[in-house]
């Protein structure tokens, strides 16, 4: 199987993805991309589902590192998903891996990551209807400290930051909320994975 | 919220204790092979249960490679009297996932001791390590151009025969009671001694795979659902690739319609005409595969009859779908199909939906995969129905009777929905057996469905053993109380055979209820 050609986003119209890379993401282009940054950081990819593409995730991630360019995948529950982000956890280089996604598709990726050995600095479960978010966070110091501030009608936007900066960038920073997107409702589970 | 780790500890172990347990067991596989800061251990701690991850959290795993590391780990547990919480690819969802019974158990992983140590294709069987996946296994057998096929069940691709088969797990296809098609093990014991089960104790012999036997007592069945040994190697039987596939459906509109149904399809599954287990999918089981509860309602609580009735008119789901495949020759599958269209047709209702007629519908290609050993994780859809990371199969088994169907749809349906919860189930027929599977799904983030879901599972429990029905396999948050359906004798026999194997309660303490400490 070739990961590059598995790893495709197809189509998504992600409104808020200022300053993002969309498209495929390959072992050679980790590769790439930890040669360039010197190492002075692990390379990004993110992984959303549904309706997190067009949630203000995106644009909290882009809001943390104005600088650089994340690849963005979509997930989903085909057997190319699962061996091409095996062969990512396990053979590609170090790597940070972000995402809020379906509860489906975090039940899968959360399995991958302990097979894989891979570190699991941050998961989080998220219910949200209208006027009302609950969050359920397990990941030590950091996790307790953000969840005080995700009790915000940016919850998105402030979860997308703090997993993006690894809880170092103050979640002001976080871009307002945009009158025109609705605000995100649903069931998702947000992550971050180092390998 | 996840604490320091340091703070948790096993049951009765001091830190001073715990911490000269860690350091032997860093020597004895490797620091990167003792997991115990936090990032390392919450991959461990992703529960699907109703209760709290702290009460389920380890204090460290470890990862062995090979069976004298795992007796090392033994030797250690049991001069430091560590409970170990083994798990070979430790993906049993809906049953507790990977986190040991109870909080500060040291899991033991044994996902790198994945070997395929042999498969022969002529007598179609294999020998695995419990690390080896249901996808490793196949991509050997394709490797090797062997004409076999394996039997996973739903989650497939990412679990591995040898933890479903212990845990007494099911698939799909004609070889889909594992158990039935296990042969021989060798178990690392409780005081560090191999045992090779049944032929593998003959020096010389290479019957091992074979022949289940032996000679005396039968002891495979004690190392399965139990916690009197670590299995570290495991053979099983696989299917001989068929000339003829074919998978069925037939659709019924009417909830009554499931007694006659199981009357209709026991015979073909007795008589072998139906090899493999016959499903029967109630509707919001099937929705999953393609609808979410939230395309049709966000209102709180149990999912309306009217937008089920909805989902099934929209979606042209039947009230019960029946799923089943003719296995063999073409001439053997002809004769078959004739039997099993025309007793159809006879009986008056039904629509038979062949592959063909299917085309590309998911929930018919997510069942015809399954039935074929083909890796699928269609099934994951099911945790979409509702959201929110809450997941227990209840798996009550009954006599496989059109009688017992109803009665058990009608109070599994009212008590779950009196705790605002949707009847998500299916029946699965194996000649006189039948295994009713409801998916209690509901959502973790919210503190209140959680108390539901955990009421709403205790009064299945309860109010099933009333009426004579016992589970099959549970989540480690009630094996206690199901050990208790089984009655006091068979709990007395468990804790009699713990304490001969095990008298220091290293292994697994509470699986399946068995604990010398309660």
């Amino acid at each position: 199987m070739n990961v590059s050609r598995r790893f495709i986003l197809k189509g998504i119209a992600l409104g808020g993805l200022a300053g993002m890379t969309l498209g495929r993401w390959s072992l050679s282009l980790a590769n790439n991309a930890v040669s360039a940054q010197a190492q002075s950081t692990l390379p990004l990819l993110v992984l959303v589902s549904g309706e997190a593409e067009q949630s203000a995730f995106l644009r909290g991630i882009a809001a943390a590192l104005p600088d650089k360019r994340p690849w963005v995948q979509r997930t989903d529950l085909g057997m190319g998903f699962v061996q091409d982000f095996t062969r990512l956890l396990r053979s590609g280089p170090p790597i940070r891996i972000i995402g809020l996604v379906d509860d489906a598709s975090a039940a899968l990726i959360v399995e991958l990551a302990r097979a894989s050995d891979a570190r699991l600095p941050w998961l989080g479960y998220h219910s949200a209807s209208p006027g009302q978010s609950r969050h359920r966070l397990l990941g030590g110091q950091a996790s307790s400290e953000l969840a005080a501030r995700l009790d915000s009608r940016q919850w998105t936007a402030i979860l997308g930051l703090a997993l993006a900066s690894r809880g170092s960038a103050p979640t002001g920073l976080a871009p307002p909320a945009d009158a025109a997107q609705s605000p995100l409702t649903g069931h998702f589970v947000s992550f971050a994975i180092e390998t | 919220m996840t604490e320091p780790n340091q703070a948790i500890l096993p049951r009765g172990v001091v830190q001073q204790e715990f911490q000269k347990a860690i350091e032997k067991f860093r020597k004895l596989l490797g620091a990167g092979n003792v997991l115990d800061q936090d990032e390392q251990l919450v991959p461990y701690m992703k529960i699907m249960m109703p209760v709290e991850e702290s009460r389920h959290a380890p204090s460290a795993a470890l990862i062995a490679t090979n069976v004298e590391q795992v007796q090392g780990v033994v030797a250690i547990c049991n001069e430091h009297k560590i409970p170990v919480w083994t798990v070979s690819t430790g993906h049993n969802l809906g049953y507790g996932s990977s986190a040991p019974h109870h909080r500060g158990q040291v899991i033991l992983d044994l996902k790198k001791m994945n070997k395929i140590i042999d498969v022969d294709p002529e007598l179609c069987t294999a020998l695995v390590e419990p690390g080896v996946t249901y996808q490793q296994l196949v991509d050997y057998i394709k490797e090797k151009g062997y004409k076999l096929w394996v039997d996973p069940p739903a989650p497939s691709a990412i679990v591995g025969p040898v933890g479903n088969t212990l845990d007494r797990g099911v698939g799909y296809t004609p070889y889909a009671e594992h158990f039935l098609f296990q042969c021989g093990m060798e178990v690392v014991l409780a005081n560090g001694k191999v045992l090779r089960t049944a032929m593998g104790g003959v020096k010389g012999s290479n019957t091992w795979q074979v022949f289940k036997w032996g000679y005396g007592p039968y002891l495979d069945g004690i190392f399965t659902q139990s916690n009197f040994g670590i299995v570290t190697k495991m053979g099983l039987w696989l299917m001989p690739q068929p000339d003829v596939f074919k998978p069925f459906a037939v659709k019924y509109q009417k909830d009554e319609d499931i007694a006659d149904l199981v009357e209709l399809f026991r015979p073909l599954s007795i008589n072998g005409i139906i090899p493999n287990g016959v499903v029967f999918v109630g509707t919001l089981y099937e929705a999953s595969a393609t609808v979410r509860r939230s395309d049709y309602t966000t209102d709180k609580g149990a999912t309306s009859k009217e937008t089920i009735q909805r989902i099934r008119d929209e979606r042209k789901i039947g009230a019960w779908t029946v799923y089943g495949a003719l296995y063999g020759t073409q001439a053997h599958v002809d004769i078959n199909w004739k039997i099993v269209t025309e007793l159809v047709q006879e009986s008056g209702k039904g629509e038979i939906v062949t592959e063909e007629q299917a085309g590309s519908d998911p929930a018919f290609k997510y069942r015809a995969d399954l039935m074929r050993g083909n890796m699928t994780l269609t099934e994951f859809g099911l945790y979409n129905w509702r959201g929110g990371g809450g997941s227990m199969w209840f798996a009550p088994v009954s006599q496989a009777r059109g009688s017992e169907t109803l009665k058990q749809v009608e109070l599994a349906t009212q008590i779950l929905n009196k705790h605002g919860l949707d009847y998500v189930g299916e029946f699965i027929v194996t000649q006189r057996a039948m295994h009713h599977i409801i998916d209690v799904l509901f959502n973790r983030t919210d503190e209140e469905e959680m108390k539901r879901a955990h009421d709403c599972f205790a009064e299945l429990l309860d109010e099933f053993e009333k009426n004579g029905y016992g589970v099959y396999r549970v989540n480690t948050a009630f094996m206690n109380r199901v050990a208790d359906s089984y009655g006091p004798v068979q709990r007395e026999i468990n804790k009699t055979l713990k304490r001969a194997l095990d008298p220091n309660n290293i292994l697994a303490p509470g699986k399946s209820g068995i604990d010398l400490d309660t």
